[in-house]
């Protein structure tokens, strides 16, 4: 068996197609991107070699340094609001719940909903003068409350991550789920032989037995929120004046608005380096909490 | 057994891509040649493939397409034309992009003239026309004007497709209902606001999440402030753009802002969301181009005839009159410098522009930018108005956003939204554009 | 007794409001986007936007499939989406198991190149790639051969933590049979990864079908053109016909919950077998 593990042959017919399948079409572009990103180049005319000018300029560009903090906050929110949500009703669910298959079902549908559709839903939860939010304040009585959320420049990134937030909590949820679901009932039901409650339980059995899957689960977070892109879009196209703007709605603008194809390259090879960086952390971080 | 043949295609596959990735590393678009287009425009009787990239693909846009290419492919048995539709903002922001960038757009192909194409020009994705309008004598049949902004270094790349011009559309019921005047100097106009605004009725309609919508109304107010003929030499980087004038038009911005002329929540709605309450009746005044008139006049609006077009108000110690107005020819029709048949992709692109002309005139979606023979009684009648507007019109400013290039449209809609939200002062507006202007035209020389 | 019997009663009611409350605001969308379906502007504008139409504006339906050729972009998005996930559940497998099974001194730095694949953004290289696609453009591969590189990261990365997670034993008596690697994995594993892969069918399936920029940029005639692009078409510049277009994403979106709610039941099979074998 050792000497089957180690057929070289049987690893490469493994490997190999999905590797160069992979390497070729998303990995190959990275590094001509990262070649782009050392030119002046509007992406059509004839580009000119400037070396890491525009690396320098993005570090000196107040923009870039608000929409990287813009989310930063969002994947903040993303795994200390989103996640625990998500956990704490895959446990919920997982427990077995009368309707169990209809509830996780039920919480999935926003993911299934292009985010499209999504985000116009919300333009008019937030319509300043006939959005569901703004009439439901004033129902009852909160008319204080009241904001023009997305044009306001205090409260729209807020505005842009409660459905951002709210959409992916079903995926993550079923990730859970099905992780939780995998643990073999046996486990479960000596811990409660042993007098453990179902909150004990979940806590002390369930939850530690699925971290490879919360690790999996925080850096999709992360790296999802780093990436965000649609929502915003359509929502706010990062306005009013810059104020809910994102790294990748950033790059875009340099891509199809401003044609700054050289600088806009130099802030995709960032968002990929700060990405990496963070999953590097995350997973430095779950190592620990694993040898534990 | 099937599992190795789906294996051994994903493997292909992979190759080709892998393959083709190599060989264009690093190419720009200067690696096309010029050979194939001679070797086959010679021959006239073989089948001849056309793809035309259009940006209507909703059905009354479309229809009209359609029956073009029909039309043409009777008159021509051995020519056959792809029509390919992407939904506009797709289109320009994304699609022609990323297809210009490497020439592969379409053989004939909608553009924008002014700043939008000036790159695919210099890039040489664009096939010159000059020598194709002179030999069909083209020009006869366009009007005065029209090709300006497709015009680059004097030579000739796009055929206007239509003209616009700026109006302010008043609903006459509901300047009627509250006894309010149509404006016809700024004075009025902010009068105007106030009477509606103390009656509870969000006065103007403005998305202004979208730049283009408030410069609309900015722009115009400058052409108001500085004159038509200054405008289009500072946007065209002749003279500054920081003038006390465009300055006033900032501030005339504002004041409308601060009198509460736009819906509340205004940076927070786009500008179809804002459009749509004006042509559901519920705001009375709209400013905007002349496209604007075929929602007025259709069937499925509550408007019907009951629109009043007429100039941006004028604006006391103004350089510009009554008479210049925001507008003119910048949407295009071009042809792809590699298509294999130049001679037939012209004579589609001729034909289907001069009939779009004329059937987009008819439903009140632009003003011809061709000499067009079409029965007055079927065009849109709130067009019409807006055609005896400008009937003496002595002057045209294109909107800033298509005059200008690259970083200084985002700069452009930036200060625009800041003026709007507050941050920012009409003097930094006037100073912010003439700082990315320069930076722009600086790059230009380099 | 009798005590607790009733407090786990209150609890049990308490959940089940919490429960169903985040039903509805989880189900919401759903029946917003079915509604203003069936509504006019006119509706809409006029303030009636979460309540039941006024009038059943059925007549959208039959416009939007009057206008669009959505029988074939639905068929379209049908191919593009299927091969994307047939390829990307295969693919992704093998390489899992090479990773998290198979001695070989590369196998972590391989998983990392996989993992990078997560970090990527399609804006990020829609021009080199538009440019090294270009043999393929303008036919259903154009589609697939990026959305299936660009799902097997997050696919690899699940099954590679779902696959550790598991007992070896199973493999090792199979070897001892006198399995061959090959039949290990296609008789051994694939079974045991089961409710992952629907799992990952299903996510898989989201970012393929709802995807629009590549879907806009690599395929131009109608020929090839998906429903998600297809509907985006409907919204006209100048006029927003709310109702047509949510008939237009209702349609599109009846077919991702069927899906979804066939793959969760396989879902809760698989679960239900890997239960009683483990």
């Amino acid at each position: 068996m050792e000497r089957a593990l180690r057929d070289k042959k049987a690893i490469c017919i493994f490997v190999l197609p999905a590797l160069i399948w992979f390497c070729a079409i998303a990995l190959f572009p990275v590094f001509q991107s990262a070649g782009y990103s050392l030119l002046d180049w509007d992406g059509v005319t004839k580009a000119k070699f400037i070396g890491a000018a525009n690396y320098i300029k993005m570090f000196q560009d107040p923009l870039f340094f608000k929409s990287i903090w813009n989310s930063i906050l969002l994947a903040a929110a993303s795994v200390f609001i989103q996640l625990p949500v998500s956990m704490i009703l895959a446990l919920v669910l997982a427990g077995g719940v009368r309707g169990e298959n209809f509830y996780r079902n039920a919480f999935f549908v926003p993911v299934i909903i292009s985010g499209t559709i999504i985000a116009h839903l919300w333009l008019k939860i937030y319509h300043p003068s006939y959005g569901l939010l703004n009439m439901g304040l004033g129902a009852v009585g909160l008319d204080a409350l009241q904001r023009e959320w997305l044009g306001d420049q205090g409260t729209a990134l807020l505005a842009c991550f409660v459905p951002m937030v709210w959409q992916y909590i079903g995926y993550h949820m079923l990730l859970f789920y099905s992780a939780a679901k995998s643990i073999s009932p046996e486990i479960i039901e000596a811990a409660q032989v042993d007098g453990a409650s179902r909150f004990q339980t979940a806590v002390r059995v369930i939850i530690p037995m699925i971290v490879p899957m919360i690790k999996a689960c925080v850096i999709f977070a992360i790296i999802g929120s780093l990436k965000s892109f649609d929502l915003i879009y359509i929502l706010t196209n990062g306005g009013p004046v810059h104020a809910s703007e994102v790294p990748s709605l950033l790059m875009y603008k340099k891509i199809f608005v401003t044609n700054e194809y050289g600088y806009a390259s130099a802030i995709a090879i960032f968002i990929i380096l700060e990405c990496l960086v963070f999953t590097f952390i995350v997973q430095k971080i779950f190592n620990h909490i694993q040898k534990d | 057994m099937k599992a190795k043949k789906v294996l051994g295609f994903v493997l292909a596959g992979t190759m080709i891509a892998a393959l083709a990735g190599c060989g264009s590393t690093g190419g720009t678009a200067k690696e096309k040649t010029d050979t194939d287009k001679k070797e086959s425009s010679k021959e006239s009787g073989e089948d001849i493939n056309l793809t035309f990239w259009h940006i209507w693909p909703d059905a009354e846009m479309g229809e009209i397409v359609d029956s073009y290419v029909e039309k043409f492919e009777e008159e021509h048995p051995n020519v056959h034309i792809e029509a390919v539709a992407t939904q506009e903002v797709e289109y320009q922001n994304n699609k022609l992009k990323v297809a210009a960038a490497t020439g592969s757009q379409g053989d004939v192909f909608v553009c924008w003239g002014g700043g939008y194409a000036k790159n695919y020009v210099e890039a040489g994705n664009v096939l010159q026309l000059d020598e194709l309008m002179e030999k069909n004598n083209t020009k006869d049949d366009l009007l005065e004007g029209t090709l300006t902004y497709g015009t680059y270094d004097d030579k000739v790349y796009g055929l206007p497709l239509k003209q616009w011009a700026g109006a302010l559309f008043c609903n006459e019921d509901l300047f009627e209902e509250y006894n309010v005047k149509i404006p016809e100097t700024f004075d009025e106009l902010l009068e105007a606001v106030k009477a509606f605004r103390a009656e509870e009725v969000t006065p103007m309609a403005l998305g202004a999440k979208d730049g283009w919508h408030i410069g609309m109304i900015q722009n115009a107010l400058a052409v108001r402030t500085e004159g038509a003929d200054y405008m289009n030499r500072a946007l065209q980087g002749e003279e500054t753009l920081d003038t006390e004038g465009i300055v006033k038009s900032a501030e005339l911005l504002c004041e409308l802002n601060e009198a509460g002329a736009f819906p509340e929540g205004t940076l927070g709605l786009g500008a179809e969301e804002a459009q749509e309450e004006f042509y559901m009746g519920m705001v009375p005044m709209y400013y905007g181009g002349s496209w604007v008139a075929s929602g007025c006049d259709s069937d499925e609006n509550d408007i019907q005839g009951k629109i009043k077009a007429v100039p941006m108000p004028t604006v006391d110690g103004g350089k510009g009159g009554v008479n210049s107005f925001s507008g003119g020819a910048i949407d295009m029709i071009m042809l792809n410098a590699n298509t294999k048949y130049p001679d037939m992709a012209y004579e589609f692109a001729v034909g289907i522009t001069k009939y779009m002309s004329e059937e987009a005139y008819k439903i009140g979606d632009s003003l011809p930018a061709w000499k067009v023979d079409v029965d007055e009684s079927e065009v849109s009648p709130t067009l019409k108005q807006i055609e005896n507007l400008i009937k003496n019109a002595d002057g045209y400013v294109l909107a800033w956003d298509t005059f200008l290039e690259g970083t200084a449209i985002e700069k452009h809609y930036e200060l625009l939204q800041g003026l709007m939200a507050g941050t920012t002062t009409p003097e930094e507006f006037a100073a912010g554009m003439q700082e990315a202007q320069l930076q722009v035209k600086r790059g230009d020389t380099e | 007794m009798k005590r607790r019997s009733s407090k786990l009663k209150r609890t049990g009611t308490v959940k089940t409001i919490v429960l169903l409350f985040i039903t509805v605001v989880q189900l919401f969308p759903l029946y917003w986007m079915f509604t203003f379906s069936l509504k006019s502007n006119r509706e809409i504008f006029g303030g009636n936007i979460v309540g039941l139409p006024e009038n059943w504006e059925w007549a959208n339906y039959a416009k939007v499939f009057e206008k669009a050729h959505l029988g074939r972009y639905l068929f379209n998005s049908t191919v593009v989406t299927g091969l994307t996930i047939a390829f990307t559940l295969i693919l992704s497998a093998m390489a899992t198991y090479a990773i998290v099974r198979l001695k070989w001194k590369l196998s972590k730095f391989v998983y990392f190149i996989f993992l990078t694949g997560m970090m990527l953004s399609i804006h990020a290289v829609l021009l080199p790639l538009f440019v090294n696609m270009k043999p393929v453009l303008d036919t259903y591969w154009a589609l697939i051969i990026p959305y299936v590189a660009f799902a097997m990261p997050t696919a690899i990365l699940l099954m590679v933590g779902t696959l550790e997670a598991l007992p070896k034993e199973l493999e090792e008596a199979a070897f001892i049979d006198g399995a061959n690697i090959y039949r290990v994995f296609w008789q051994i594993i694939m079974p045991l990864l089961k409710p992952i892969l629907s799992t990952v069918a299903i996510l898989t399936f989201l970012s393929a079908w709802n995807e629009m920029m590549l879907a806009i940029a690599f395929v131009s005639g109608e020929k090839y053109k998906t429903i998600t692009v297809g509907v985006n078409d409907m919204v006209g510049k100048y006029s927003t016909k709310w109702g047509l277009i949510g008939a237009g994403l209702t349609i599109a979106t009846i077919p991702t919950l069927f899906l979804y709610v066939f793959l969760s039941k396989n879902i809760q099979k698989s679960l239900a077998m890997g239960a009683v074998k483990g």
